[in-house]
């Protein structure tokens, strides 16, 4: 199934619309994967003004590249609500996708384009920027099952919101918010250390003193346990990179920090109110939660 | 079927949350219906761990549709955003949750909140 391009301009006549061939869509892919900033704005032409409001582009679920849904507008690459928003900090893309579209946009409506992507980025209300973490810096990671860092896989409507931190730091998309002991009748018994460690424990988990000691292949990973006393737990785990990721509750998936900052290791990392780093633990494939 | 507020707050356990009576539920589409459309400060990226917004669901049911979430000024409905000026709405909503949510939980976010 191809790629298509909308530019939402018109009020009246249908948007100009046309596909994109195979080069194209790995020139997009290489100028969106290019992105190293996110923004918490979105863009300015989902608001739905008179005049230029940015390119989609979309490819249905069943294409076997996969399903794509992006707004691009004054710099801002909209990912749709399961992903963050990139800021390209400049308007390239839009430029670039402009040229794709040949004849089929009318002269006088290229030039329209034109005009407003030459323009410096609408001030916007609340505008939120921070740099999109880099692996560098990260420990060595000396778990041959560490799983990758793959956020895709969880930040996907039919799982985000049906899997927790506990399913994540095991690698398991249960679709039942997992819970610390319930699938071996052991339960947390207070939002504490010694409250919710011997649930994990009771699932499989195994206890350790930090995370280097190597693990061969079908031992496991390393994951960790942090505490916001009396109230909640949270899980983080090790990626085969090296650094640490995470899921917040029903949230996605991320590998920062809550200042943003990458994450090399949990005990030392910005947890907000999860104070208590409890220890390191080790799961693997056979661990069993519910 | 009545609203749900919940509180979008834990990692580990479920969210809190408490339904609205019938006054409430007036008062929060009066409040939705006036609100008026700006660009989106989404608040889905920071901060990961603790607060992070109120979210009203179309009914009672674990994971019923999410009808708008609050944070930080910023009211997403549908996809698209509101104003909250001076946080006045998110401050309300977590009033109606006065003494159904945890006296601890409800002062921690009444303090983020402002």
């Amino acid at each position: 199934m191809s790629t298509l391009v909308i530019l939402h301009v018109f009020s009246g006549r249908p948007n100009p619309t046309w596909t994109l061939d195979d080069n194209q869509v790995a020139e997009l892919s290489e100028r969106i994967t290019g992105i190293r900033r996110l923004t918490t704005n979105k863009p300015a032409g989902s608001l739905g003004h008179l005049g230029y409001r940015g390119f989609s582009v979309r490819r249905e679920t069943g294409s076997p590249a996969g399903r794509l849904g992006l707004l691009i507008h004054e710099g801002v690459v909209d990912q749709g609500q399961d992903e963050p928003n990139l800021l390209a900090g400049n308007r390239e893309i839009e430029e670039w996708l402009l040229l794709t579209a040949g004849a089929r946009v009318p002269a006088a409506v290229a030039e329209h384009v034109r005009e407003d992507t030459q323009r410096p980025r609408t001030p916007a209300m609340g505008l939120q920027e921070f740099e999109i973490p880099q692996a560098a810096g990260c420990p060595k990671c000396v778990a041959a099952d560490a799983p990758p860092y793959s956020p895709s896989l969880w930040n996907i409507p039919s799982v985000q919101p049906y899997n927790n931190c506990y399913n994540y730091a095991n690698n398991q998309a249960t679709n039942t918010f997992a819970q610390p002991g319930r699938a071996h009748g052991t339960p947390a018994t207070s939002m504490s250390c010694p409250g919710v460690q011997p649930s994990a424990q009771a699932d499989g988990l195994v206890p350790c003193a930090n995370f280097a000691t190597p693990l061969a292949k079908g031992q496991g990973w390393y994951v960790a346990l942090v505490i916001w006393p009396g109230q909640d737990y949270h899980w983080y785990r090790q990626d085969n990179v090296g650094c640490w990721s995470h899921k917040p509750g029903q949230t996605a998936v991320r590998n920062y920090d809550n200042a943003g900052k990458p994450i090399s290791d949990p005990n030392t990392c910005n947890r907000g109110p999860y104070t208590v780093f409890c220890t390191y633990m080790v799961t693997n494939k056979s661990v069993v939660i519910r | 079927m009545a609203l749900r507020v919940v509180v979008d707050l834990f990692s580990g356990r479920p969210n809190p949350g408490w339904t609205l009576d019938v006054a409430n539920e007036a008062e929060f589409r009066r409040r939705l219906e006036l609100a008026r459309t700006a660009p989106s400060r989404d608040s889905r990226l920071l901060p990961g761990l603790g607060y992070r917004g109120l979210v009203v669901r179309a009914s009672e049911e674990e994971n019923a549709p999410e009808l708008c979430r609050i944070h930080g000024e910023s009211i997403v409905v549908s996809g698209s955003s509101r104003l909250d000026a001076g946080r006045q709405f998110e401050r309300w909503l977590l009033s109606t949750g006065k003494g159904v949510l945890e006296p601890s939980l409800f002062e921690m976010v009444k303090l983020d909140v402002g």
